[in-house]
């Protein structure tokens, strides 16, 4: 298989409708902005201009993108003004995994994700975006074929490496077997309802009201606004109200479709977790990757005694880009969560009780929202006099946020493992265990030195996500927390006592 | 917190942090100067140029005193055979641990000025973190690495 190979022609498609995509919102502006300053025929001329340019690029693109397995490596060679060629050595291969899309079903074909071992952010993996089942599956055979070889001489062919490369026809087809975790449709409906994601939608929507901004002749329109505004008022608001409407029915058609036949299975050593109606997806990671796990409970769906799992893999981008944490149950009973854990990730214990905060550290957390607060809030106060006084009840408020962010976090350690929880709204407890935790840092400032407290930090991957941190301990715990990861000395002593 | 690192960095460290400080100093004395001369063309209030002398004066102190030794008292850093411990900051008092079997590799480098007055400074990285222990002596700094070279060698990863 050393010829230079093409992908199926349906990746053309693929591509255009991805680039018309991002394409569209600039193109819809352009027309509106035609539409008042430029003549017709360049209204028409310079979208189709840019729809034929993307067309032609798709093509020529394809038509340059080639593979071919050649001396233990993965050719690759793409790329129209610039070409560029990849050589990954099968090696530096991690796992391949196989998922189809809406347009890939249709010409039954599949797209195969490589991942590479790179472990810095940005670092891509490579996507065949169409290839056929047949093909895929010779892929696979082939990376596993050349590992195998390169394993053989040293050591035994490890589980892990063998394991991720489940044939294709098994991911796909074949009906799961160790079903750990499945969501029912009043489930799903439940996850969508109550995600952050409608957020993020209408912050969506006002970034693109945001851009007419620069367009709308705001000049020309406030001749007339005298007379709109007694109508526009009520208008505005409607129009506001139902666009929030809109854009929350929009974030929990997408949650649906996404996380439609959530299900989690454990064959071997591989975690596998399938969901998606439109796009089907199914990620595939090993436990030997799992670096944490990351438990979160929103406060909606706290009230409900609901919260949602992730587990901190390391390895490329699998779910959605998004580099690191994965996704393992959307919505779950947090009664349910120790036992999901202990049948996917046996190491992990999560049933334990959290050690909570010093009485004393209460007063800095309830203080500490009004660090920010405090000065906009009374200068509004001031200046929006009499009733903007009522504004100063916005004090007692977030002190109360702070509060409650104090009772939420906590920490606690067994021999193996350490967790930290944190947060306000969206409550994190992270879970590490001890040959996970890359380094850890205790630090106090100098009122939290005065009052005995420190703050305890543990990192397991790169990013934010994967950094455990709790504020405001009582020293001694920090002190027990260090300990318990160091190794030599005085170790056993402090934690003794 | 007890039992703090046992090693500090080179003392050296201060003089170039101070050189730092002065380079700073300089930047300050310009705009300050500026500001005067503004002041007295545009004939302004005089208590300014008080007030910039005043803090001048307390940005040199800072910046060349106060400062540099604070922070050269709070660093300190140890590598033991299992794990390597560094303490630093200013305000905020920060201890960080790293398992010997966590680092990925070690890096020293040294600039123009490192190297005038003999220093480097050591990089340990993690698969997920980087810390840095600055201004260490030139064969101290050789020397660590290659000791924090083979003891990752030598940790085993039992837990």
């Amino acid at each position: 298989m050393s010829e230079k190979k093409r992908l199926h022609p349906i990746s053309v498609i693929a591509n255009i409708v991805k680039q018309l995509k991002d394409a569209f919102f600039p193109l819809v502006l352009l027309i509106i902005v035609g539409k008042k300053t430029i003549n017709t025929m360049w209204d028409i001329a310079v979208p189709s201009a840019v729809v034929m340019y993307t067309i032609v690029i798709g093509i020529i693109s394809w038509l340059r993108f080639t593979y071919r397995l050649e001396e233990g490596e993965l050719r690759i060679e793409h790329g129209v003004f610039v070409r560029r060629k990849r050589y990954i050595p099968y090696e530096r291969i991690q796992g391949v995994s196989i998922s189809e899309g809406f347009l890939q079903r249709l010409a039954g074909v599949v797209k195969v994700n490589i991942e590479t071992a790179g472990n810095k952010l940005g670092e891509a993996e490579v996507v065949l975006t169409a290839v056929t089942r047949e093909e895929a599956e010779r892929i696979q055979r082939w990376i596993r074929k050349a590992k195998e070889m390169t394993n053989n001489e040293t050591t035994m062919l490890d589980e892990n490496t063998e394991s991720s490369f489940v044939s294709i026809h098994q991911r796909l087809q074949e009906e799961p077997k160790n079903i750990i975790f499945s969501m029912s449709f009043w489930e799903v409906f439940q996850v969508a309802v109550t995600s952050g994601g409608a957020l993020s939608v209408i912050a969506a929507i006002f970034v693109f009201i945001s851009q007419f901004d620069n367009i709308i002749p705001y000049k020309m329109l406030y001749k007339d606004a005298q007379t709109v505004f007694a109508y526009g008022l009520f208008y505005t608001m409607v129009a506001v109200l139902s666009i929030f409407i809109a854009a929350y029915m929009i974030s929990i058609i997408q949650n649906m479709l996404r996380y439609a036949f959530f299900t989690v299975e454990k064959i071997d050593e591989n975690i596998i977790i399938s969901r998606g109606l439109l796009e089907k997806r199914k990620v595939t990671t090993s436990v030997t990757r799992v670096q944490g796990i990351v438990i979160k409970e929103n406060m909606i769906r706290r009230w409900f005694g609901y919260a949602s799992v992730y587990i901190i893999h390391a390895g490329g981008a699998l779910d959605d880009g998004q580099h690191g944490n994965i996704i393992l149950c959307p919505l779950i009973k947090k009664e349910r969560i120790a036992s999901v854990i202990s049948s996917c990730l046996p190491e992990y214990s999560i049933h334990h009780e959290f050690n909570a905060l010093p009485k004393r550290a209460c007063i800095r957390y309830m203080a500490r929202p009004l660090y920010v607060w405090i000065l906009p809030v009374c200068i509004a106060a001031y200046f929006l006099r009499p009733w903007g006084m009522l504004l100063l009840l916005l004090l007692p408020i977030v002190s109360y946020f702070g509060y409650l962010s104090y009772k939420a976090a906590g920490w606690a350690i067994s021999p193996h493992q350490l967790a930290l929880k944190s947060g306000l709204f969206n409550v994190k407890a992270m879970y590490m265990l001890k040959n996970r935790i890359q380094s850890m840092e205790a630090s106090y400032n100098w009122f939290q030195k005065r009052k005995h407290l420190g703050t305890i930090a543990a990192t397991v991957m790169p990013g934010i996500g994967a950094r455990g941190v709790v504020v405001d301990l009582d020293q001694e715990d920090v002190k027990t927390i260090y300990a318990w990861l160091k190794r030599t000395n005085e170790a056993a002593k402090v934690s003794s006592d | 917190m007890n039992g703090e690192p046992r090693k500090r960095i080179s003392e050296r460290a201060l003089s170039v942090w101070r050189i730092y400080g002065m380079i700073g100093l300089a930047v300050s004395f310009a705009v300050f100067a500026t500001v005067t001369v503004l002041v007295i063309v545009l004939d302004g209030p005089k208590w300014i140029i008080l007030i910039l002398i005043l803090l001048f004066i307390g940005e040199g102190y800072l910046f060349l005193f106060f400062i540099p030794r604070l922070r050269w008292r709070r660093w300190r850093y140890e590598v033991r055979e299992q794990e390597i411990e560094i303490q630093r900051g200013l305000f905020t008092v920060k201890r960080t641990l790293i398992p010997m079997i966590r680092v990925q590799h070690v890096d020293s480098k040294q600039g123009p000025l490192f190297k005038k007055y003999k220093l480097a400074s050591v990089t340990i990285s993690t698969a997920a973190t980087v810390h840095e222990i600055p201004a260490l002596d030139e064969e101290e700094a050789e020397e660590l690495r290659y000791s924090i070279s083979k003891l990752v060698r030598v940790a085993d990863d039992d837990v």
